[in-house]
């Protein structure tokens, strides 16, 4: 078990790692396009030409009157149709492995942990901590009324990620490395605090847990209550208590499954059918 | 049906880059603007481009494509070198760093400038920020082709700013001196030359300047810069002169 946890864990790290150097790589090769130097490799494309983003807020002006909104261009829109594929396949994997920032605050977070050990990601009341889950919506709102109204990427002057893979650029606003400092902070203290409290496109990404054809299903029956899924769990969500996890802050990292935490085989898993089910057939066979 | 740690990796993997290499290869994968600014749907402008839709990435060239306002127009209005560089190849964000350093505190010089040029150009409303500057050489050239009167040139004086001297007239911008040469208004382009033309004497020239002249043929802009002189001052006294002596 701990040696195929580690094998999952190493799998997903260089995914992340995959895409962080992408997209790392993309915004210098464009930095250098600026100051002239030119690289026939990933030339051309922006930071926010690479985010799925930017298609869900260049989309209102583009069903409207056609056009893009300012920095955008349709590359944005064609990622945001394919990270829905798989966002409607397995939910929010796009949040959870993918994303280059979600996976930076995961790396600070690192630090945090060996820090505060088991205090880490606990330190926000509960209760205070399930009404900010919901701030994120209330940026996804702010964001796509006023980019629609203003047709300016409002969003990216406040944007942590943009002030990180910008910040050598001189386009970064004063308020995008205040917000890039007190993510750094908060990721000692918090897993993935944007994730948590205000990444818009997260929050949009989120309400898939709802309807997602692989579900993060829990098998009551062989499950020993050990807690182990929900300690795993970067975003807090209490695993040990659902049969179906439609929480709207799983970022399908899989930390929480008997390939990774729990203990028990084949007893929380990302499936299409009940865990109780499958069982069955399988006694049956 | 399961889906394993090892299944969502292949699948992000594969849907992801192999997604966006199939879309290079079909000619659907664009990082760029396709440089086609929004067209006004109605009213009086109804399939014209509209210039608030101008990005910072638009060359002189796109904007002379979507405008009817030439890229030489444009870097005439803000006084571009074409003689080093073809006009056309001038993009809308260069015109903030070049203007940078000169521009008051609380103004701006970029790439609204240019919509806003543009806009005065072809006779289109646009409502420029606040902050937006015009380089003094923009107005002159709007002015000199009849696009605003003199009454709006004066009212938008209080928006301009200098353009930047030394290396960055354009021989373009030369040879429409030689034309504001015959209206005796003095610009950006003129030369000491052309005021001793236009009546004024050498010794009136140098009681204002405090300082013998350094040539005939120089620019009288980018021998006061150099000198550290207010250019709209001096210009403003030799203008004096000069319609006295038109008079």
């Amino acid at each position: 078990m701990k040696r195929r946890g580690e094998s999952a864990k190493r799998i997903r790290l260089t995914v992340q790692i995959l895409f962080f150097v992408v997209v790392a790589s993309t915004t210098v090769v464009h930095a250098l396009g600026e100051m002239g130097i030119s690289v026939p490799v990933l030339a051309g494309a922006s930071l926010h030409a690479i985010c799925p983003f930017g298609g869900v807020v260049t989309l209102y002006r583009l069903i409207t009157e056609g056009a893009y909104v300012q920095k955008i261009h349709e590359s944005a829109v064609w990622l945001l149709g394919i990270v829905m594929i798989s966002t409607v396949l397995v939910g929010p994997a796009f949040c959870g492995w993918v994303c280059p920032f979600g996976s930076f605050q995961e790396w600070i977070g690192t630090i945090g942990k060996r820090l505060f050990k088991r205090r880490y990601n606990r330190f926000v009341p509960p209760r205070l901590d399930r009404v900010l889950r919901y701030l994120r919506y209330v940026v996804l709102i702010w964001v796509v009324v006023m980019t629609a109204t203003t047709a300016t990427l409002i969003f990216s002057a406040y944007d942590p990620y943009y002030a990180l893979f910008n910040f050598y650029t001189g386009e970064v606003a004063v308020t995008g490395y205040v917000s890039l400092g007190l993510v750094m902070v908060l990721s000692l203290f918090v897993e993935r605090p944007f994730c948590k409290y205000a990444c818009p496109y997260g929050a949009l990404l989120g309400t898939a847990n709802l309807f997602r054809i692989f579900r993060l299903r829990r098998n009551a029956s062989t499950c020993i209550d050990c807690k182990a899924c929900d300690t795993s769990c970067p975003m807090n969500i209490r695993v040990s208590t659902v049969s179906v996890v439609r929480d709207h802050q799983c970022n399908v990292c899989l930390k929480c499954t008997s390939e990774q935490s729990c203990p028990i085989p084949h007893t929380v898993e990302l499936n299409s059918t009940r865990l109780e089910d499958v069982a069955t057939r399988e006694a049956r066979q | 049906m399961r889906v394993t740690v090892r299944s969502i990796a292949f699948m992000l993997v594969v849907t992801m880059i192999g997604g966006v290499l199939l879309l290079s290869l079909s000619g659907l994968w664009k990082t760029t603007s396709s440089k086609t600014p929004v067209k006004f749907s109605t009213g009086e402008f109804a399939g014209l481009s509209n210039p608030a839709d101008i990005r910072g990435s638009y060359s002189f060239a796109d904007v002379e494509k979507n405008f009817s306002v030439t890229a030489e127009t444009l870097a005439n209005a803000f006084s571009f070198d074409t003689s080093s560089k073809p006009a056309g190849t001038y993009v809308a964000k260069d015109i903030e760093g070049a203007y940078g350093a000169l521009v008051p505190e609380g103004g701006e010089v970029g790439t609204d400038s240019l919509k806003w040029f543009v806009s005065l150009y072809m006779g289109i409303p646009y409502e420029a920020e606040g902050d937006t500057l015009l380089p003094t050489s923009a107005l002159d050239l709007l002015f000199r082709e009849g696009k605003i009167d003199a009454a709006a040139r004066e009212e938008l004086a209080s928006r301009s700013v200098e353009p930047p001297g030394e290396g960055m007239k354009s021989p373009v911008v030369i040879t429409e001196h030689v034309e504001s040469a015959e209206d005796g208004v003095i610009k950006g382009s003129t030369t000491y030359a052309d005021v001793i033309a236009w009546g004024v004497s050498q010794q009136q020239i140098e009681e204002i300047i405090g300082m013998p002249l350094p040539g005939k043929t120089t620019n009288i802009r980018d021998h006061l810069q150099k000198n550290g002189l207010s250019f709209s001052t001096v210009k403003a006294q030799l203008q004096s002169l000069v319609d006295v002596s038109g008079q």
